[in-house]
């Protein structure tokens, strides 16, 4: 799944916003390449399949414990 | 005098004999980062004040007995992203280069009640390397060159705590990893890098990128050196400690026959030197155990791993990169980088968050099998000083153990096992379960051991 340019200029429109500042085109060009393989790798997560009880990781090794 | 190539283990035995005092080894050491060092960009502040005091301190104890440990007297670097009380602390980027942290990051403090001496801030690349950058030249020191070959690079993003080590300035380093900063550069300097179990040493003082993945460790000359200093460092006080581990013996060699799991098809994927120097390091690991080719759980580590990094970056440098001060960063790529990451939703970093814990309970079942799972360290040698790195990272994608190390948090040891491409080192990485810690480092030990491992020397 590609990110449509709409939604990657949407997406700088934002970070502008977030910025309280301008971005250069140069500046833009970058950022919306990232954007663009964000979206690739997010939507690839999405394929993933998960279910209700699926927790996020904790921080700490959730299934070992120090000396075990 | 000239110790260049001498073991923490085998310093401390000269100081207790005499030969050497931890004066002479703290001003050789002081001599060589200011000459060597700074030709590596290995650098960012010598603490020599600091380091000249301790040294003394060492010296007047041990004259009376006082023996804190196989580290007492033992000069140190440490990355320049574990803040220093008194020193400069800026994190490879050029917007901090003199900002002083007024506390000392917890194993700064533990490297101190050990007895070791403080000599460097070592550089690194810039933020840890978040901010994406893609070539060498990403920090406000210079390029961090191997002490292989200073036309190299040194690997990041933990550089000059693998140069400065390489070159012989220190016989020990800490560095820190997130995806790759410990054993890029221990690979790439002919070292013994450990990255330990995720939440074993405690990060309190250190710079955040990923609060999840981060992970601070040694880079050393050797497996046994590299216990001994997780010996001090995973042996905290508790008050304000957030690390859950109180245990770590100094190992010895891992004994009997053990079980490894080779991941398979790594051959095909790396340079021909890298795959022919693994294959002969696993005839040294048969020597000692068996071998069976496995391959990962069927997850996208990659995905998660990049996912969890732009999300946990981006709100630990979200200052920052509101801030006018990203203008300021070395490499131009990097000015631009992070910003990407504020637009990732909650919930896909979630999502990544849910799959990864599945991906845990996945990979341990698989390490329940084995005593550890090999692989080579890094598919290719240190690359070119001047080379862009998709021409590397991006052309070597096969499996390996990076993304799913680090995302689970397993320790992980790196050991040099031969010379590839241009002359330049090649590595093995040995990983096990979580907090098997003292395990890996002994079965580093053993490797070494069978391999007739003599550090500087790889062939």
């Amino acid at each position: 799944m590609t990110k449509s340019t709409s939604e990657i200029t949407a997406q700088l429109d934002q970070i502008q916003v977030q910025l309280a500042s301008s971005l250069t085109a140069q500046e833009r060009r970058e950022i919306a390449e990232r954007l663009a393989v964000n979206a690739e790798r997010v939507a690839r997560l999405r394929q993933f399949p998960l279910e209700n009880g699926d927790e996020p990781a904790p921080g700490f090794h959730p299934f070992r414990q120090a000396g075990s | 005098m000239h110790h260049p190539q001498h073991t923490i283990a085998s310093l401390g035995r000269m100081i207790r004999s005499g030969t050497v005092s931890p004066t002479e080894l703290t001003e050789e050491a002081l001599s060589r980062l200011e000459t060597t060092g700074r030709h590596l960009n290995a650098v960012a502040t010598l603490t020599a004040d600091l380091a000249r005091a301790q040294a003394r301190q060492a010296e007047e104890e041990l004259a009376h007995s006082v023996d804190r440990g196989p580290l007492h007297g033992i000069p140190y670097g440490a990355k320049d992203l574990l803040s220093t009380k008194g020193v400069p602390t800026a994190w490879g980027m050029a917007p901090f280069a003199e900002r002083v942290i007024e506390s000392d990051a917890r194993v700064v403090l533990q490297l101190r009640e050990a007895g070791a001496v403080l000599t460097s801030k070592l550089a690194m690349v810039e933020g840890a390397g978040g901010f994406g950058y893609m070539q060498p030249d990403a920090t406000f020191t210079g390029p961090g060159k191997s002490a292989c070959n200073s036309d190299a690079w040194a690997g990041g993003s933990s550089s000059g705590s693998g140069s400065a080590v390489g070159a012989g300035c220190l016989p020990f380093a800490i560095g820190t990893e997130t995806w790759g900063s410990i054993h890029i550069p221990a690979a790439f300097n002919g070292l013994t890098g450990f990255r330990p179990t995720y939440g074993v040493v405690s990060k309190e003082g250190a710079m955040a990128l990923s609060w999840t993945m981060d992970k601070i460790g040694p880079l050393c000359l050797t497996a046994e050196d590299c216990g001994l200093v997780m010996a001090a460092l995973a042996a905290a006080p508790e008050q304000g400690h957030r690390s859950s581990m109180r245990w770590f013996e100094p190992p010895t060699p891992a004994s009997g026959s053990l079980r490894f799991a080779v991941l398979d098809g790594v051959e095909e994927t790396v340079q021909s030197e890298v795959a022919a120097n693994f294959d002969r390091s696993l005839r040294v690991l048969a020597g000692f155990g068996t071998l069976e080719r496995v391959t990962l759980p069927a997850f996208p580590w990659f995905d998660i791993a990049r996912t969890v990094i732009q999300c946990e970056g981006a709100a630990a440098f979200e200052d920052f990169l509101r801030s006018d001060l990203r203008h300021q960063l070395t490499a131009p790529e990097d000015r631009t980088g992070l910003l990407d990451g504020l637009m990732i939703p909650a919930v896909d970093y979630l999502r990544a968050m849910r799959i990864r814990q599945l991906g845990m309970r996945a990979m341990d079942d698989l390490l329940s099998r084995f005593d550890a799972i090999v692989a080579p360290a890094t598919a290719f040698v240190a690359p070119p000083l001047t080379d862009r790195f998709d021409q590397w990272f991006g052309a070597f994608t096969g499996p390996s153990l990076g993304a799913v190390g680090n995302l689970c948090g397993l320790p992980s040891i790196s050991l040099p096992n031969g010379l590839g491409e241009r002359g330049l080192p090649t590595s093995l990485e040995i990983m096990g379960r979580a907090w098997d810690d003292e395990r890996i480092v002994a079965i580093g030990m053993r490797y070494q051991q069978e391999a007739g491992w003599v550090p500087g020397r790889f062939d």
